[in-house]
């Protein structure tokens, strides 16, 4: 990947209303390999300003990889990702969703809204920090994201 | 011409006299021919008459009722308070009672419930006052109605059942559904408490943080084990043709490792094809084979499985040569969170059987065991056959 060799970070977004969730979520990144830098806000409509760089968000950098919760306060995942894949713009950008919600209804509509992949979060901590290690894994190592940049 | 005129009046007179005689036998024969029993009276309450209806329905004969008071008829049994009032104050005032109600001990046919209809009518040869008393038996017909209201009553609380066992499950499933979340906080922050401090603090702190991690993840056990027993009356999916030996083979797979371990000899005969949700069929065999493997005696457990049709179901049986049940606990077992053994003896929730229970339940069968300690269960369960 690019960021490697210019030894700039990845830029992950963490969409996520539960502060203890971000906070296993960072020390599990901090464990990482991949030099990141993970950005987080709250609710669907923080996220939305973020990725479109409104209001406190001027200066937020565009995130290679979006982690997506879906039971939010104001607007909730469904809907963020719903307007994230119909913007030009965004819609490429890999969004992970992570989620406690093991309904089928909830997996069948986020691949329906083109999400990348539908992670339910392991309840157990070992587990959830081995799932985030794959995350970053697959999705930092593994995988060729789009070129950046170009909106 | 005056002869003429006596003529034609005793002619008018005669017709006039013909015309009642016939309206009378007409009146008459509609007396008889009615299925209801009649009673004609006069104004002392005398019977004048009674359909052939009356007599076959009270078994009495014309000579013991004709010329009677209508209290002193067949010992007696007429004579009914609520009758009397009728007759003797309201008839002579209104002229026409309809529908009244008396229940009542009749001598010659019991308990009974008799809709009376009552008019007074003005006899015009006879030239008196005479009053016709219709008397229908609707005992059947109120017990019919009485039946019908209870079946109606029963069907409405089986439905308000069916709605409040709905609730529950959804009750349950939401609860333990929303209790994850704030659990998995408590359980993954001692978790990271323990891995980072673990020997860093003193022996009390590596204690307090082991119980607390024990307890978290215990219940998220619990939690999660609540969760699988109520989704299974919310799944939605319907019954479809389902090959209860390739269920059996899905369970044997998802077993491999405790069958492996345990060293378990699994047999079967031939199962047959169900009508079911299928994988609820791979979970209830998984549960019962997994158990049987489970409480396994001092030899390694063999378990035989076989299907025989009794009627019109299916009576599966899984046989074991495990620790076995000492009958007391036969009811017990299939209840959610009951266990008869320590955690550390066995560990477990108690919801595998009560999950066993709810999916037979769920196919319209029954479910249970007979077992003797020390020699081994036979859990056994019925699944209705597929109609033909």
């Amino acid at each position: 990947m690019n960021n490697r060799k210019t030894g700039k970070p990845v830029e992950i977004l963490l969409v996520e209303d539960n502060p203890g969730d971000v906070r296993l979520t960072q020390e599990a990144f901090k464990e990482g390999k991949v030099l990141n830098k993970l950005h987080v806000t709250q609710d669907g409509v923080e996220a939305m300003e973020f990725l479109r760089q409104k209001g406190k968000y001027a200066k937020a950098p565009r995130p290679d990889l979006i982690l997506l919760d879906l039971s939010m306060p104001k607007k909730d995942g469904r809907e963020v990702l719903a307007e994230i894949k119909t913007d030009k713009d965004l819609k490429r950008i890999p969004v992970i969703i992570l989620t406690v919600s093991q309904a089928e209804e909830d997996i069948l509509k986020s691949y329906n809204l083109s999400a990348n992949c539908y992670i339910i979060k392991p309840i157990d901590l070992e587990q959830f920090v081995r799932a985030v290690k794959a995350i970053e894994d697959f999705w930092l190592t593994i995988v060729t994201l789009p070129p950046d940049g170009k909106r | 011409m005056k002869d003429k005129l006596k003529t034609k009046e005793r002619l008018i007179g005669e017709s006039v006299q013909m015309r009642q005689r016939v309206a009378e036998e007409y009146a008459e024969s509609i007396v008889e021919t009615v299925r209801e029993p009649l009673l004609v009276l006069d104004s002392d309450l005398r019977v004048i008459s009674a359909n052939r209806s009356f007599y076959q329905t009270f078994q009495v004969t014309p000579r013991e009722t004709e010329g009677k008071v209508i209290y002193d008829l067949g010992n007696r049994q007429w004579n009914i308070p609520k009758l009397r009032k009728l007759l003797e104050d309201i008839l002579p005032k209104s002229t026409v009672f309809n529908d009244f109600e008396i229940e009542h001990d009749f001598e010659t046919l019991g308990r009974r419930i008799m809709v009376l209809n009552a008019r007074r009518i003005y006899h015009e040869t006879k030239r008196m006052q005479m009053i016709l008393l219709a008397i229908e038996d609707i005992t059947e017909r109120k017990r019919a109605e009485e039946k019908l209201k209870q079946a109606e009553e029963l069907k409405q609380a089986i439905v308000a059942l069916e709605r409040s066992n709905k609730e529950l499950e959804q009750f349950a499933y939401v609860a333990s559904h929303d209790l994850q979340e704030p659990l998995r906080m408590v359980s993954s922050f001692t978790q990271l408490l323990a891995k980072r401090y673990q020997g860093k603090l003193d022996k009390d702190a590596d204690e307090f943080i082991d119980y607390a991690v024990a307890g978290a993840k215990r219940m998220q056990m619990l939690l999660n084990d609540l969760l699988a027993y109520s989704r299974v009356g919310a799944r939605v999916k319907s019954f479809e043709p389902t090959d209860s030996e390739a269920a059996f083979d899905q369970a044997i797979a998802n077993l491999r490792v405790a069958i492996e371990e345990g060293e378990a000899v699994i047999t079967r005969d031939r199962l047959p094809p169900l009508i079911a949700d299928d994988l609820q069929i791979v979970q209830l065999f998984q549960n019962l084979l997994g158990n049987a493997i489970k409480f396994h005696g001092k030899e390694p457990p063999r378990i035989h499985v076989s299907a025989k049709q009794e009627g019109n179901e299916w009576v599966f049986s899984f046989r074991d040569n495990g620790i076995g049940i000492a009958p007391e606990y036969f009811d017990r077992i299939f209840v959610i969170f009951q266990r008869l053994h320590s955690r550390e003896e066995y560990p477990g929730t108690g919801t595998g059987l009560a999950i066993c229970k709810k999916i037979v339940e769920r196919h319209g069968g029954r479910i249970w065991v007979e077992s003797e300690p020390g020699k081994g269960s036979t859990f056994y369960f019925t699944i209705p056959a597929i109609r033909r």
